[in-house]
């Protein structure tokens, strides 16, 4: 069993936009990256965390694929040139093929370590 | 310090630890004590949430309540352990109760520990630590 001890600041100082339309997944996700050191905030709709986003940059976006109306695919259309955006998806349909290609920079499919989670937002926010 | 001795607030850093008890008290004890060890905590009150939970997240442990453990104890970790490897179906999984005779049952249907409560926290996080270092 490999413990992870180095990964918990690994986001001290790097701002994480959740975009996801499950509260609960939303709360989840703010947990595991808050105990890495993030500060969190998040938007149950693409409309919402663009809109977040336009007023306050953030280092990198998580978004769930499945967001209504293809959202998350708008919102990396959108924004994706200036901050990267990590796709989480199922294990259906939006397979890293299609994500990348979109234009994610990232790709996780649930359910998700945790600390893999923190290891590729921490990446993501050193390359932007 | 301990009554073993200093022990670390520090050994369970970097654990995800989710933790199903339907009882609100026993719940906030138990997730404070892995808290206070260090870990990441998910608290739910059914199994039926803690599989909600593990559709989204990986955890490295899951710690389930076993005093009546025909009220969904069994069934939860039956439903783990037909989980696909990559999907948490290895996960580390602990009972706790307050019968001995629980132990061989809980063991013998997929949990790796057994507990019995009255817990002591920090041979509770000894106990994770090395169930999570095996």
């Amino acid at each position: 069993m490999a413990r992870e001890p180095d990964v918990l600041k690994a986001l001290v100082g790097v701002h994480v936009l959740i975009v996801d339309g499950d509260a609960a997944a939303r709360a989840l996700l703010e947990s595991v990256l808050a105990y890495c050191g993030a500060f969190v905030t998040s938007s149950a709709t693409a409309r919402d965390g663009l809109a977040y986003f336009h007023r306050k940059p953030t280092d990198v976006v998580l978004a769930d694929v499945t967001l209504p109306d293809a959202g998350a695919y708008q919102l990396v259309r959108e924004i994706g040139a200036r901050v990267p955006v990590l796709a989480l998806a199922t294990g259906e349909g939006d397979g890293p093929d299609r994500t990348l290609a979109a234009g994610f920079h990232g790709h996780l499919r649930k359910p998700v370590d945790p600390w893999e989670l923190c290891r590729v937002v921490a990446g993501l926010a050193r390359k932007a | 310090m301990g009554r073993d001795g200093i022990y670390s607030m520090e050994s369970l850093n970097g654990i995800y630890a989710l933790v199903v008890d339907e009882e609100k008290d026993r719940r906030a004890l138990i997730s404070g004590i892995l808290r206070y060890c260090g870990a990441l905590v998910t608290p739910v009150e059914t199994p039926s949430a803690a599989l909600l939970v593990m559709e989204l997240l990986k955890p490295d442990i899951v710690i389930v309540d076993f005093t009546r453990p025909e009220d969904g104890a069994i069934e939860f970790i039956r439903r783990v352990r037909a989980l696909k490897p990559e999907d948490g179906g290895m996960v580390a999984a602990v009972a706790i109760g307050d019968d001995h005779e629980h132990m061989a049952l809980a063991r013998s249907r997929g949990y790796d520990a057994y507990v019995t409560k009255p817990l002591d926290p920090w041979e509770f996080c000894r106990v994770l630590t090395r169930l999570l270092t095996i």
